[in-house]
């Protein structure tokens, strides 16, 4: 059992993970539809162009799905559970799997507001997770500031 | 679309091998030991298969080209052979290759079998390895079941769905499983929603008796396919194939989110729980001149709960608000009029790996032939099957019927 579960990057994803290790989360705009591209593709998904333009992430959104997991991958990890792992709808629109910080695990509820944080996994792994917003209304103006 | 082939081709001979608890054997001597019987059952020798279609590779033995492996394994040379790979849906969607194949003179008896043997290795770590995103789900070590947990979670807050109506279809699952011989749960007898839902929270909502088990620890069948014509000379038990159905609509579970638009009917969109078993479920239907009034008997793929409850919907017996009273109303059990997942579906008979699916074309099979392990349903005529691959990503449905 590997230490850490590295992601399996590619050059077509490389800079979404370079950005992370500087604490930036971004995700692709497409040059020629306009789509909201994500996750890190060679090309838009939605017109096949490959025209994609790297675009800076404000790092709020709301989550749309989750769970609390209470059994480890591995067994060999018995600490790494219980945690929250949802679906995040950034504000931009685009959506993301990720670990979920909350204080409260049980309150944790579809619709609340996450902000972005990045855990430095190793030197070469910093992993972008969400930590749910102490107050709710700080954060949805922080989130219009952007 | 499709309605050339209806009724055109019929399984001819069937073959199926079980593990039973705690017993090892590979997905290979299971695979053969289904075939050795299909052969039997088909009156046929092995030099008369020309076409040889297998599922997935069984992730109990992880090698690419698995077809090409049992074809030489087997010193079967067939001129007519692939892989059927839409995860493991793909064991269902072999009929309809096989029915292209034997009526359109590609080939005359295509061989199609699926295997696995999960008692051999650890389940777990390696499903989450092949259907989880290894670049933006795996680095979080989410278990299958947190995957699952995500559509779920939605299932409650879009329709209402309950951890009760969850419960209920655990509960019915289990009441078919205690009279099949090799059901993964059935030696641990009824089970009650109470027990459901103190049983220990793996990934909320979704708790250990809303998951199906790894198990039995091996399973494999084999159908051969034949022509309409071939089948009357061979047997008086052929199997037609009226209708069939697919679609598929991501890989995994997040990027199903980037599906943002189609031009199938998948509901509104992007979503998490609508998927393409309704578009399958249409064609196969619509191919095969019926509708959900016809089914006898069904077998959904039910690896969770809830996949039962949005197979039941999409598949037009009941809709998603209202799938939890379809169950617990009886409809889906033993006197009920849609007898469904009749081996204890995957949730009792278990997943004895990727061929679960396989599990369901054979319990289909065995209903219509009046020839079940476990619990006969009264004189079957039509069985629909439904299969789901990967993280609900691929849909496959097939009707079966004992007339043309």
């Amino acid at each position: 059992m590997p230490d850490i579960s590295y992601p399996l990057w590619s050059i077509d994803s490389l800079p979404y993970w370079e950005a992370c290790k500087r604490e930036e989360l971004v995700y692709q705009i497409c040059d020629d539809c306009g789509s909201t591209v994500f996750h890190p593709r060679a090309a838009c998904p939605y017109c096949l162009s490959d025209r994609l333009t790297w675009q800076p992430s404000a790092g709020w959104g709301r989550i749309y799905s989750f769970t609390v997991q209470n059994v480890p991958l591995h067994k060999e990890r018995p600490d790494s559970v219980p945690r929250a792992l949802g679906i995040i709808e950034l504000d931009e629109g685009y959506h993301m799997f990720a670990e979920i910080d909350a204080r409260d695990l049980e309150a944790l509820h579809i619709g609340q507001r996450v902000q972005v944080y990045f855990d430095r996994v190793a030197h070469d792994l910093v992993l972008p997770k969400f930590r749910v917003a102490d107050d709710e209304s700080s954060a949805a103006s922080a989130s219009t500031k952007r | 679309m499709g309605e050339r082939l209806r009724g055109k081709a019929a399984i001819v001979g069937f073959g199926d091998s079980y593990c039973k608890r705690d017993e090892k054997r590979t997905a290979m001597r299971l695979a053969i030991e289904a075939t050795r019987a299909a052969l039997n059952d088909a009156g046929l020798e092995k030099k008369d298969i020309d076409g040889v279609l297998t599922g997935r590779a069984p992730s109990s033995e992880m090698r690419p080209q698995w077809n090409n492996i049992f074809n030489a394994y087997t010193k079967i040379t067939p001129r007519y052979s692939s892989e059927i790979t839409i995860h493991a849906a793909g064991m269902n969607s072999m009929l309809k290759h096989a029915a292209m194949a034997v009526t359109s003179g590609v080939a005359r008896f295509v061989l199609c079998i699926g295997a696995d043997a999960v008692g051999l290795i650890n389940p777990k770590v390696v499903t989450a390895s092949i259907d989880t995103d290894p670049e933006f789900e795996q680095p979080y070590e989410p278990i299958i079941p947190a995957i699952y947990a995500q559509v779920a979670c939605r299932l409650k807050h879009e329709y209402g769905v309950t951890d009760e109506d969850l419960a209920a279809v655990s509960v019915q699952c289990q009441d078919w499983a205690i009279h099949h011989p090799y059901a993964a749960k059935g030696h641990m007898g009824p089970v009650t929603v109470e027990q459901v839902l103190a049983s220990p929270m793996i990934a909320s909502p979704l708790r250990l008796w809303n998951c199906a088990i790894w198990g039995p620890p091996g399973t494999a069948g084999a159908v051969i396919v034949a022509s309409a014509e071939d089948a009357k000379k061979l047997t008086k038990k052929p199997l037609y194939l009226l209708g069939f159905g697919e679609c598929e609509t991501h890989e995994y579970i997040t990027d199903r989110m980037a599906l943002r638009s189609s031009h199938l009917p998948l509901g509104p969109l992007p979503s998490i729980t609508s998927t393409g078993c309704r578009v399958a479920g249409a064609a196969a239907y619509e191919m095969a001149g019926l509708g959900p009034k016809d089914i006898d008997v069904l077998q959904t793929a039910s690896n969770f709960s809830h996949s039962e409850l949005i197979a039941l919907a999409e598949l037009g017996f009941t809709t998603l608000e209202d799938a939890g009273n379809y169950v617990r109303s009886g409809a889906t059990g033993q006197q009920g009029e849609l007898p469904t997942n009749t081996n204890g579906g995957w949730l009792s008979f278990g997943q004895a790996g990727v061929s679960c699916v396989m599990d369901s074309v054979i319990e289909t099979v065995r209903q219509l032939r009046g020839e079940a392990l476990g619990k006969q349903v009264v004189d079957p005529q039509i069985g629909l099957v439904h299969a789901l691959g990967g993280m609900m990503a691929c849909q496959s449905v097939a009707i079966l019927s004992n007339s043309a």
